[in-house]
């Protein structure tokens, strides 16, 4: 069941948060949402998250250093991240990978793409 | 000045218009003083992409192309860097503030030292100060050794990940370092050797941005805050002071100057250089 599983949305974009939102419920699945990487790492050590969809540039703390700080910690290493953002060159890619992302995904939003990820994480 | 023939044309008006976007969207601010650099720039990219001003202009503000902007912000904050850069400063870094701190943290117990070198281009300085650092501490392996090393462009930072570099970029090296720490491959370029490699963590940040960690010994920002207004300047030099460890040291670049707007550092004179050391408040 789609609900059993929360995904955590972190944008700070609200235009993108609520677009990604609106699909992910429609789908049935339990969202969260934070604006940047500080907020996002609360939300993850306060709630149950199944899979991450992170952007990259935001305030405060980016999506990179958010990746990389949950990729070390043992606690939160397992959960899936997804880049999804609209640094598209090939630098930023690598710069993904070397983070520890396990998808990246480019700008604009294609919903049938992250549901096809959706479906080989969760 | 009469453009070059072929070069992008750029009124005064779509000058401004840039140097507003960049300032509203990258924090960093081209003083009137600094606008020739920026237009001498921003029409070597557009002739290389074979576009006008507008269409530029339209192509950086569209929230889909967020690698033009990378490649902006290469285009216009590279200046020209290379290993050893500001002589002078890293001998001060090397023969009296390094040595200082090593020997203050030996006779505490502590073999630690965690430095940032705030905007580091394509790895040159963060690459130069560990070199400073072997040569300097005995027994360096035993210490704990981290070199955070930040940009805000991810094709400078792949760049110096991957540490390589011509003749040009080590000429200034003391001869003996560059027998120690690089290797020389057929090719003709000169590769930062892996224990070098091994103290240095690259990482994506603007210096905007809040996340920092609060225990750095030295800070090393060297003409980066020449690019930012003084309330920016001010915001990111009151981050460096939280940064650091009290007694810890700030190095800028040789003509930069924190009066007016940082309160808290102490000026030090070097041989030929100054250096910030942080004081209580």
């Amino acid at each position: 069941m789609n609900s059993d599983y929360t995904i955590l949305v972190v944008d700070d974009s609200p235009v993108v948060v609520e677009a990604v939102r609106d699909a992910l419920l429609k789908d049935g699945y339990t969202v969260l949402a934070a604006a940047d990487g500080i907020e996002a790492l609360d939300m993850v050590r306060q709630n149950r998250v199944d899979l991450i969809l992170l952007d990259i540039d935001m305030p405060r703390m980016n999506g990179y250093q958010l990746c990389k700080l949950l990729k070390r910690d043992e606690k939160f290493r397992e959960i899936p991240v997804v880049m999804l953002t609209a640094k598209s060159s090939d630098a930023d890619r690598m710069w993904g990978v070397k983070a520890g992302t396990d998808e990246y995904l480019t700008k604009p939003f294609n919903y049938a793409k992250v549901k096809e990820i959706l479906g080989r994480f969760l | 000045m009469n453009p070059r023939p072929g070069a992008a044309v750029l009124t005064d008006k779509q000058l401004l218009r840039f140097r507003d976007f960049i300032y509203e969207n990258l924090g960093l601010w081209f003083g009137d003083s600094k606008l020739p650099v920026l237009q001498n720039r921003l029409r070597i990219r557009m002739g290389k992409l074979g576009v006008d001003a507008d269409k530029y202009y339209a192509l950086i503000r569209s929230e889909d192309d967020r690698a033009e902007i990378e490649k902006l912000i290469n285009v216009i904050t590279t200046n020209e860097t290379y290993f050893y850069r500001c002589e002078s400063q890293m001998d001060s870094f090397r023969e009296i503030i390094l040595p200082r701190m090593v020997e203050e943290k030996i006779a505490a117990g502590n073999r630690s030292l965690k430095i940032w070198s705030a905007g580091c281009s394509t790895g040159e300085e963060p690459y130069t100060l560990a070199m400073c650092i072997f040569e300097t501490i005995p027994f360096h392996s035993i210490w704990d050794i981290l070199i955070y090393a930040t940009d805000l462009s991810t094709d400078v930072l792949n760049r110096a990940l991957e540490g390589k570099y011509n003749k040009r970029a080590i000429e200034r090296m003391p001869a003996d370092f560059l027998k120690k720490y690089f290797d020389l491959r057929e090719n003709g370029l000169y590769y930062v050797n892996n224990a070098i490699k091994k103290v240095v963590d690259f990482e994506y940040s603007n210096l905007v941005d809040a996340y920092y960690d609060t225990d750095y010994d030295i800070i090393f920002c060297r003409n980066v805050l020449i690019y930012f207004r003084d309330e920016t300047k001010k915001m990111i030099l009151n981050k460096f002071y939280d940064a650091l460890k009290p007694g810890g040291y700030m190095f800028l670049g040789p003509t930069e100057m924190v009066r007016g707007l940082v309160d808290g550092f102490k000026l030090i004179s070097l041989k030929d250089s100054v250096v910030f050391q942080k004081a209580p408040r």
